[in-house]
């Protein structure tokens, strides 16, 4: 097993169990994005928040999605935020679905949809005229493809060419069914593949993800779409309707936990 | 006289001038004054065209790197469009912003109910770290720039447009008044309203909210009893607009026979059961 694996496959543990502990929270989508995520901060591309304003920054629009975040994070930093992923949704605790900026690794209160890349065109315009370095990078997902300020934001930061790239988390599920079966997205897709500096990966697959940092390292905006599995990691999970925000029972977290130690 | 809006954004430019730090994002609003000084703002000033939602979480992205921004555009569509943006990237984010809505109440009567900002105002004042903010002539224009400089306060600004009074108002924690009569107070909000009060309410004493604040409650713990007569007239819907607004610091500041065990203005951070949060957060 690569150290790649071994590190995602840790993060996913965490996910289940505190998700498993808490009795509430979004799992699919936070299984999907892992990779990813894991990736951007193990190589530095993005930078950990932590109170201060960072140079490398990281909007995660898809803000139910937090507790991949938190475990990433928690793992790039050696445990130091163990607590905040063990309490993850349990009384008390500040961590939780859709983290806000007391919480280590977000900068940016999300969970409404559709915002992320207007953030980001914010930040990245601020860089660009304080003269700043740093990239900005939102993680945003196919549903968010339905909101209209996603297409506002994406035609702004074109117009403007900000170095913003948005990562759309293509796992192909929104809340209730598979995105196609409610309101398709593959021709927003098609459209920014054909008229975005664009980058088609698979989200999982290691060799196609270190792809992301050289890409990113162009300046001006740009796109990746990063092709994932809802659930990802945990067989009985994937493309599952059920897993989007359902818990897993006693004998399911057996089950995951099996397949991820 | 000069036009409320071009003394608005005569402040708004020099501040502009002074302070290379401050953005001005219109939403495809135009205004005479910022063309006239484009070449001294012109890397300060974006036209983001007609989108809303992105223009105000653009605005929180530039504020959380320390912008102080100005998002410009007709009321009725920044306030309502793009409230989610607003609640979620400036007032919980805690990135504060300043949003400009050309029209208060009937500034656009030929325009139809779209253009009509009557049904906004308590919905925009419901906001915690935040202030509804509707000047009316030159003095208030300068009070309207003193409060967005307040720190972590997130403004809605209403600019109604034409000619202001040039008269002398006090100020007390947030309304601008004239006493005539201490038992007798109309209140209202705006440039064209205090043109009509003023004509139609020669004895009474007269109050024009500038802006919403906690403090406002001051007010009238210090001129307002059991024995005044009230009257609100305002280009603003019953519920939901100066009516509603005053009616509550009314009864919070009179004692009322309504007691309050609502929430105190302020989001909740912390994971709870929702017995708990509600426990620990209604109004003691």
């Amino acid at each position: 097993m690569s150290d790649f694996e071994a590190a995602t496959k840790k993060i996913r543990l965490d996910i289940v169990s505190a998700i498993h502990r808490a009795k509430k929270g979004h799992l699919g989508g936070a299984l999907s994005c892992v990779d990813v995520l894991y990736y951007l901060y193990s190589e530095g591309i993005v930078d950990v928040f932590e109170n201060e304003k960072t140079i490398n920054t990281f909007v995660l629009s898809k803000g139910h999605s937090s507790l991949a975040l938190l475990a990433a994070v928690n793992f790039i930093k050696q445990n130091k935020y163990k607590d905040f992923v063990d309490n993850f949704n349990l009384d008390g605790s500040l961590s939780g679905n859709n983290c806000s900026e007391l919480v280590p690794g977000f900068e940016f209160h999300t969970g409404s949809l559709g915002h992320g890349l207007g953030l980001g065109n914010g930040v990245a315009l601020s860089k660009k005229l304080n003269n700043e370095k740093g990239k900005t990078i939102v993680l945003s997902s196919d549903g968010e493809l339905h909101e209209g300020s996603t297409l506002e934001g994406l035609l702004f930061a074109q117009q403007h060419d900000l170095d913003v790239t948005m990562i759309i988390d293509n796992n192909g599920q929104i809340c209730e069914n598979f995105t196609n079966k409610v309101v398709s997205v593959n021709k927003m897709i098609d459209f920014l593949e054909t008229n975005f500096n664009c980058l088609v990966i698979d989200g999982h697959n290691y060799s196609e993800i270190i792809k992301i940092k050289p890409f990113i390292n162009q300046s001006g905006f740009k796109i990746i779409i990063s092709n994932t599995i809802k659930g990802k990691g945990i067989s009985f999970m994937e493309s599952n309707i059920r897993w989007h925000h359902s818990v897993p029972n006693d004998n399911e977290y057996k089950l995951a936990k099996e397949e991820l130690i | 006289m000069a036009d409320l809006r071009d003394l608005f954004f005569e402040e708004l430019v020099q501040k502009m001038k002074d302070d290379k730090n401050t953005i001005l994002l219109s939403v495809d609003m135009g205004s005479q004054i910022v063309n006239q000084n484009m070449d001294f703002i012109k890397n300060q000033y974006f036209n983001v065209g007609v989108s809303e939602a992105n223009a105000i979480s653009m605005a929180a992205g530039l504020s959380s790197r320390g912008n102080e921004v100005f998002v410009y555009g007709i009321s009725t569509f920044i306030f309502n469009r793009p409230r989610a943006q607003i609640r979620h990237d400036s007032i919980i984010g805690n990135n504060p912003i300043n949003i400009i809505g050309s029209g208060d109440g009937l500034t656009y009567p030929q325009d139809g109910p779209s253009h009509h900002s009557v049904d906004d105002f308590v919905s925009l004042s419901s906001l915690p770290k935040s202030s509804l903010i509707i000047p009316f002539d030159k003095e208030s224009v300068k009070k309207t720039f003193e409060i967005c400089n307040e720190k972590n306060l997130t403004t809605f600004i209403k600019l109604d447009k034409g000619q202001v009074l040039d008269e002398q108002f006090n100020y007390n924690n947030g309304f601008y008044f004239k006493i005539k009569n201490n038992k007798q107070w109309v209140f209202t909000t705006g440039k064209e309203s205090m043109n009509y009060v003023e004509d139609k309410y020669k004895d009474h004493s007269i109050a024009c909210l500038l802006a919403t604040s906690p403090k406002n409650e001051l007010f009238f713990k210090e001129y307002i009893d059991h024995n005044t007569k009230i009257i609100v007239d305002d280009e603003t819907f019953t519920y939901g607009g100066l009516f509603s607004y005053l009616a509550t610091i009314h009864a919070i500041t009179l004692n009322n026979n309504i007691v309050n065990k609502t929430f105190n203005n302020e989001f909740i951070q912390e994971k709870y059961n929702r017995e708990t949060l509600r426990n620990k957060y209604e109004i003691k």
